[in-house]
């Protein structure tokens, strides 16, 4: 029975980390979006970025890519 | 210890099971069938990023929404002749801050969303001086915050929430907000908020015959009809799911799959343009073609019908069941007007 409760908590644990290593990679950054973000001017000490030409909208432009720097844990 | 085991099950399982289905999901389509595009051939070589197109019976108008001059350019119908480029970009009173759509009131007039300015501006077209004039003006109600889409309708106006409280506002013909309605239809258990708003952001038709209200969101799968008589609707959530976003100083940001871009409702389907691009295929490279290769088509009770897929990526459409014809933009090409045709057993 200890055993199994042993195993149980691996198991667990193990599930644990793999939804976290998945949430962290929503917001994977490379590079290129380094070298591709121009920051908004969208006031002090805002995070919030946008780069392209395209249509999502942010802060009154039209944009490709919208992202923050909270994200990444600025 | 069974105790435990149980209290450890049901915490693994609350962790991975984050929503509840509550609206219906559509998956598959009745048909599947690929389209291939024509090439529309211009006179005259003037967009950067046409981003909505239509078409009455002898003028065509087209948006570009980064343009370098003129947010509108009118060509003569079905020869696509130019007639005049208009709605000049702008901080001048009759200028155009960022034009966001435009629809047409009569075969040679149509009305235009300036969402910085917070106006709907309605201009018409004389093909013969090869002119356009700026002729009526509508501030929109300061509660509305941000409009981002419109329709016209016998009253004035329909346009989508921007505050997170509603799901739209239908408007006087001065602007005026006279009745708000409907409720972002997340599963997930989040304040209504403007970061939740601006991910559910959706594109809007208004068929006035059924004064119905369609609406499909920018980020994520959802299809949304409504009847405005009673305030009763379907929500359908594609395969993707609700728009993803993390809320960050106030506004949403994408973190899911590029959705809709454009949607058509007629008195028998609505023709929708889908993405499915993930944010982070487009953030990898930037370069990558920008639009959907996938129109859906719905019928008005929202059961798919049919997956057309195309050879390209288009950003607008403008349906014609008439002739089964759809023209379509394409932000990516040198020739960025396209005619696809219908099968006639559509």
């Amino acid at each position: 029975m200890k055993q199994l409760l042993k195993l149980c908590i691996v198991i667990i644990g193990a599930a644990f980390l793999v939804i976290l290593s998945k949430k962290s990679r929503d917001y994977e950054w490379n590079d290129l979006v380094y070298n591709n973000v121009e920051a908004l001017a969208s006031g002090e000490g805002s995070w919030n970025m946008c780069a392209g030409y395209g249509s999502i909208d942010c802060g009154g432009y039209k944009v490709k890519y919208k992202i923050s720097g909270f994200s990444i844990g600025l | 210890m069974k105790y435990i085991l149980y209290l450890l099950f049901c915490s693994l399982l609350s962790c991975t099971m984050n929503t509840r289905d509550t609206y219906p999901r559509y998956r598959d389509f009745l048909k599947e069938r690929a389209l291939v595009a024509d090439v529309i051939s211009l006179d005259t070589a003037l967009f950067r990023y046409p981003f909505r197109v239509a078409v009455t019976d002898s003028v065509a108008v087209v948006l570009d929404l980064h343009n370098a001059d003129h947010y509108l350019h009118a060509f003569t119908y079905p020869q696509w002749r130019h007639i005049v480029s208009f709605g000049k970009r702008g901080n001048g009173p009759e200028e155009l801050l960022s034009a966001e759509t435009f629809q047409f009131d009569s075969p040679d007039s149509l009305w235009v969303l300036d969402a910085n300015r917070m106006q709907i501006t309605r201009w018409e077209i004389n093909r013969l001086d090869k002119s356009a004039e700026r002729l009526d003006e509508v501030t929109l109600d300061k509660q509305l915050i941000r409009v981002l889409d419109f329709h016209k309708t016998a009253d004035g106006f329909i346009v989508p929430d921007y505050s997170g409280e509603y799901r739209y506002h239908l408007l006087n013909g001065k602007g005026d907000v006279i009745q708000s309605a409907g409720i972002i239809p997340t599963e997930r258990k989040q304040v209504q908020s403007p970061a939740l708003a601006q991910a559910w952001r959706s594109f809007i038709d208004y068929n006035p015959h059924r004064n119905t209200l369609a609406l499909a969101t920018q980020l994520g799968e959802v299809l949304e009809i409504v009847t405005l008589d009673n305030d009763t609707g379907r929500v359908l959530y594609g395969p993707n799911g609700e728009p993803a976003f993390q809320a960050s100083e106030g506004e949403g940001i994408p973190v899911g799959i590029m959705g809709f871009s454009d949607i058509q409702m007629t008195d028998k389907y609505i023709y929708t343009v889908f993405h499915g691009r993930t944010f982070r295929e487009i953030g990898k490279n930037m370069q990558n073609e920008d639009g959907g290769r996938f129109i859906y088509v719905f019928d008005l009770e929202g059961k798919p019908v049919v997956k057309y897929t195309l050879n390209r990526a288009i950003y607008g459409v403008c349906v014609n069941e008439e002739t089964n014809t759809i023209i379509a933009t394409d932000v990516n090409s040198d020739e960025p007007l396209v005619r696809l045709l219908l099968p006639v057993d559509h």
